[in-house]
């Protein structure tokens, strides 16, 4: 598989991830379908104290897409001032590119 | 009291360009032997695009026959007092993957005092240490364990 990475929310006793694995570069729209999933995964109360994170995670993707996708090795931890229960989500690209527009496919 | 710089390093490009120097010069000034025994490499990973200056991170370095790496965000202060905070993670895979990198996060608002214990950490890191690290905001101090490199293991400091 050509382009690797995931998303995952950890800290405060919690690991939750979604990766993806795929030969082509991961589109934008799922880059948030994603991290919609991911939060899903976890309690009320775990989404409620990521919720800036997760803005930012969604943010940091668009961002990302507007600048041609997230290439690889990109490595984000939001909030970017930490928790003190370290509370955070990650955007993490392994392998080739993620966050791609539809006019870059 | 902490003595902050480059406070405006997001909204101002020569700012960042300095803080990114900051950074790179302090690595250069951690224990070159054990860096190139373990052959560091910097830079590792990074923002997602060249374009995309938010400091996150501001620098990382890695060592690929350790399998072990550095990770820097640094923030905007929020106030005048010292802000640092410091945690262990992985890329590539969970920490059972033999492909994966143990990492070294530092995260804070670049300052003399967060400039220090962060030098402090990586000496640790890059010699082969584990860390313990709680960081007392009230007291403006970083305790620091340092362990044998077999005892490295993630640590939740909110735990």
């Amino acid at each position: 598989m050509d382009h690797r990475g995931r998303v995952q929310a950890q800290g405060g006793g919690i690991e939750e991830s979604e990766a993806w694995a795929q030969d082509v570069p991961l589109p934008v729209e799922e880059g948030h379908e994603r991290l919609d999933v991911l939060r899903e995964k976890l309690a009320p109360r775990e989404q409620e104290m990521r919720a800036d994170a997760f803005v930012s995670a969604h943010e940091f993707i668009d961002r990302a897409a507007r600048d041609g996708g997230a290439t690889a090795g990109t490595s984000k931890s939001y909030p970017t001032r930490p928790r003190r229960d370290k509370r955070r989500v990650d955007v993490v690209v392994i392998k080739g590119v993620a966050f791609v527009l539809p006019s870059t496919r | 009291m902490a003595s902050h710089l480059y406070k405006n390093f997001l909204v101002d490009s020569g700012e960042y360009a300095a803080s990114v120097e900051y950074w790179r010069r302090l690595w250069e000034s951690i224990d070159q032997v054990a860096r190139v025994a373990a052959d560091w490499r910097t830079p590792w990973v990074h923002t997602g695009s060249p374009l995309i200056q938010d400091g996150n991170p501001i620098f990382s370095a890695y060592s690929p026959s350790t399998r072990r790496g550095v990770r820097v965000i640094q923030f905007e202060p929020s106030g005048n007092e010292p802000e640092l905070d410091t945690w262990l993670d992985t890329f590539g895979g969970d920490i059972r993957d033999p492909d994966s990198i143990t990492e070294l996060v530092i995260a804070c608002a670049l300052s003399d005092f967060a400039a220090r214990e962060a030098a402090r950490l990586m000496e640790s890191w890059v010699s082969g240490g584990g860390i313990t690290a709680i960081f007392d905001t009230r007291r403006s101090r970083l305790e620091v364990e340092i362990k044998p490199l077999h005892d490295t293991t993630l640590v939740d400091l909110a735990a």
